[in-house]
């Protein structure tokens, strides 16, 4: 997950350990942090949760960044954002995100999104 | 004679007195040749008849050779005083008497020269035989003077003479008395034309009395004369009529052209007129301001040399494709001379055959419109940037507001009826406060973000609205009626966004069960000018009516500014926004939108939206 929001991180982190306590979650805290970290780790992550609003590199360009690199071009990303502007989620599914998700305000609402990406059997 | 050059009074006199001269003097000529012819006749007749009477008178003295009778005979003739000489000859030729008074000739003849009488010089003379019977007996000479006849004739050529001069004086006095009646005529003629000529005056008249031709040629004079002055009072009168025509049109002309030039000299616009050359040929009293430069310094001169730095710049290129035949308007440029905004038009004149003659360039200072646009755009740029930038931010810690209640609420399950309370207003204020957020944010976005215009269909927009709000259709079960509507030169997102808006706010708005009807039709030109649009434009009418609660009609206008609202009412809550958001896509549009409504009846919606690209 790439937020450099501190409390998001957290809520995120105890609903994925809390649906499936063997998922490894990654976070990064902007999309510079994020390359870094897909780099440094052996294997690519199965999903990637981006925000977009971030300090040093945004999501946008994050996204960007990623869909013309081989390696992570397939590992599907889903924005996750608090703006529901039609222009910016035109643009970022036109860059190749999966889904975009206006982030909810409710902890229930949290869970049914990522369970929706998580557990798609379910 | 020479008579070129001499006036006609000389001639005539001339021609008259040599006339009578020639006459008088061939007369006298004649009578003095037949004077000379009779009187020698007469003088030789004569001298025979008196020999013939001496010698018949001598026969007796020559018969009997008596020398003192012969010589009483011959001394007879002395009587006879002319004659000078006479000899009477014997037969054997010896002189038997003779006598002699003549002092001038010769001697008496010695030898018998010839028979018959003949004058000579100064005298007659001759020989006569002296007869008896058929018998010669001697001969007889004879001479005679002729003094008398030279006396006679030269009293004779003496008389001529002066009969001859003094009838040519006669005829001189006559002729030069008579040729005034000719000539006093034509001289007053002559001088009466000379007089017009150099006078021009028309109005004199031949007076002196004369007739004949003279008379007729008066007379014609006259008449020419009057003929003349006729068409020349005629022609001074149109030429006064034609002055004064001239004078009166070069005062309108003059008036004009002050008016005209006054006209031009008061606008505050830069007026300039170029040649074909790119010669200023005009130039007004704002040029002189805004230059520095005085029409004096400018006309007749070329633009480029007035102003080097014009050249290559877009007002020269206007001029030059204004001499071209070109219209040309250039909105917005910074003048290299002046280093001001200016708009300007630059137009061909052209003459009566169509020829351009020179470019009309008008040009007004947009300085401070550009700069306070500038400043204004760049207000609003950073106001809508702000706005935008802030809803944004402020939604975040919001969102942490609601989310964290939302767990506070979950964690405090056995709480007290007063903390849910209180949990649930604050869940209520963030909620309404994140509605504001969302809502500026749609408002300053639309004016941050360019759009791109195609044609849309309305009846796509709408049907994707209905999907939008179809919980609410079917909460509040209500009926949504829509006519086939226009395709819209516009942006579907914020056409989306406008009906969206207008038919949540129907559905809203309502105590019962909703009705919505859309109508489209083409608006009338007066539609149009009332809700200050170009009549002419291609506009498409679409109406949203709805049988909501309606409104005062006073407060029509009122609904669609910023954060207006009408309702104090927790079920009509809102965020003031929606219409104003309306209001900005339909400008946005280049249409219009206006509200009619009666409290408790329903509200009409009438959006004129551009059915054509704008051009």
């Amino acid at each position: 997950m790439v937020d450099d929001d501190e409390d998001d991180r957290e809520i995120f982190l105890e609903i994925v350990s809390e649906l499936d306590p063997s998922a490894t979650l990654i976070t990064a805290i902007n999309g510079a942090d994020g390359l870094e970290k897909l780099h440094i780790h052996a294997a690519p992550p199965h999903i990637i949760f981006l925000d977009l609003n971030m300090p040093i590199m945004s999501g946008t360009e994050f996204l960007k960044k990623i869909k013309a690199a081989e390696n992570f071009r397939n590992i599907p990303v889903v924005i996750l954002t608090t703006s529901n502007d039609e222009w910016v989620i035109r643009e970022v599914e036109a860059l190749g995100a999966r889904d975009v998700v206006t982030k909810p305000v409710k902890f229930e609402d949290w869970r049914k999104v990522l369970r929706r990406f998580l557990l798609p059997s379910n | 004679m020479k008579l070129k050059g001499l006036s006609i009074r000389s001639r005539l006199i001339r021609l008259t007195s040599l006339a009578s001269a020639i006459s008088l003097l061939i007369v006298f000529t004649a009578l003095f040749i037949y004077e000379v012819v009779s009187y020698r006749e007469g003088t030789i007749r004569e001298m025979n008849i008196l020999a013939n009477v001496l010698a018949s008178n001598s026969t007796a003295a020559l018969a009997f050779d008596d020398a003192s009778v012969a010589e009483e005979i011959i001394s007879a003739v002395k009587a006879e005083r002319l004659i000078t000489t006479a000899v009477l000859f014997k037969a054997d030729g010896s002189i038997l008497a003779s006598f002699n008074t003549d002092t001038t000739a010769s001697q008496v003849p010695i030898v018998i020269d010839s028979h018959g009488f003949e004058i000579r010089s100064g005298r007659v003379d001759g020989f006569v035989p002296v007869k008896m019977g058929e018998k010669q007996l001697g001969t007889l000479y004879l001479r005679r003077s002729t003094e008398d006849t030279e006396r006679r004739l030269l009293l004779y050529a003496i008389i001529a003479g002066t009969v001859i001069i003094v009838s040519f004086l006669l005829a001189y006095l006559l002729s030069s008395r008579l040729e005034r009646t000719i000539s006093g005529p034509l001289i007053a003629l002559s001088e009466i034309s000379v007089q017009i000529s150099e006078q021009r005056d028309y109005s004199v008249r031949a007076t002196d009395p004369a007739d004949g031709e003279i008379g007729q040629l008066k007379d014609a004079f006259n008449a020419m004369l009057s003929t003349i002055e006729i068409q020349n009072r005629e022609i001074q009168k149109h030429n006064q009529h034609l002055e004064s025509e001239i004078d009166e049109r070069t005062r309108a002309y003059r008036r004009e052209k002050e008016f005209a030039e006054v006209v031009v000299n008061s606008s505050l616009v830069l007026i300039a007129v170029f040649d074909v050359e790119m010669r200023l040929i005009g130039y007004n009293d704002k040029c002189e301001e805004e230059f520095g430069l005085t029409r004096q310094q400018v006309l007749g001169k070329k633009f480029n040399e007035i102003m080097p730095m014009v050249k290559g710049t877009l007002t020269y290129d206007s001029i030059n494709r204004a001499l071209q035949g070109e219209f040309v308007h250039k909105p917005q440029y910074r003048s290299s001379v002046t280093g001001y905004f200016y708009e300007s038009f630059t137009r061909p004149l052209k003459n009566d055959r169509g020829e351009i003659y020179a470019a009309l360039m008008t040009a007004h200072n947009i300085t401070p419109f550009v700069l306070s646009t500038n400043e204004l755009q760049k207000r609003n740029t950073d106001l809508e940037q702000f706005a935008y930038v802030a809803s944004h931010d402020l939604q975040e810690p919001l969102r942490k507001v609601m989310l964290f209640t939302d767990r506070l609420s979950h964690e405090l399950k056995e709480s007290t009826e007063a903390a849910t309370l209180y949990l649930g207003k604050i869940e209520n204020a963030a909620q309404r406060m994140s509605n504001l957020i969302r809502d500026v944010l749609a408002y300053s976005r639309l004016s941050r973000i360019e759009e791109s215009f195609v044609p849309t269909d309305l009846n796509d927009v709408v049907a994707q609205v209905r999907t939008d709000l179809e919980l609410i259709i079917l909460d509040k079960r209500a009926i949504i009626n829509s006519d086939k509507l226009p395709v819209i030169f516009g942006n579907s997102l914020q056409l989306h966004q406008l009906f969206a808006n207008l038919i949540s706010n129907a559905l809203k708005f309502s105590d019962g069960v909703p009705v919505v009807r859309l109508t489209a039709g083409v608006p009338t030109g007066e539609e149009l000018i009332d809700a200050g649009l170009q009549p002419t434009g291609n506009f498409a009418k679409v109406q949203v009516i709805d049988n909501g609660v309606g409104f005062d009609q006073q407060y029509a206008e009122k609904i669609f500014t910023l954060f207006q609202r009408l309702h104090q009412d927790k079920k009509y809550e809102g965020t003031g926004i929606g219409l104003a958001l309306c209001k900005k896509i339909v400008t946005n549009h280049g249409g219009s939108i206006s509200a009619q409504s009666v409290r408790g009846t329903g509200t009409t919606f009438t959006v004129f939206l551009p059915s054509m690209p704008l051009v």
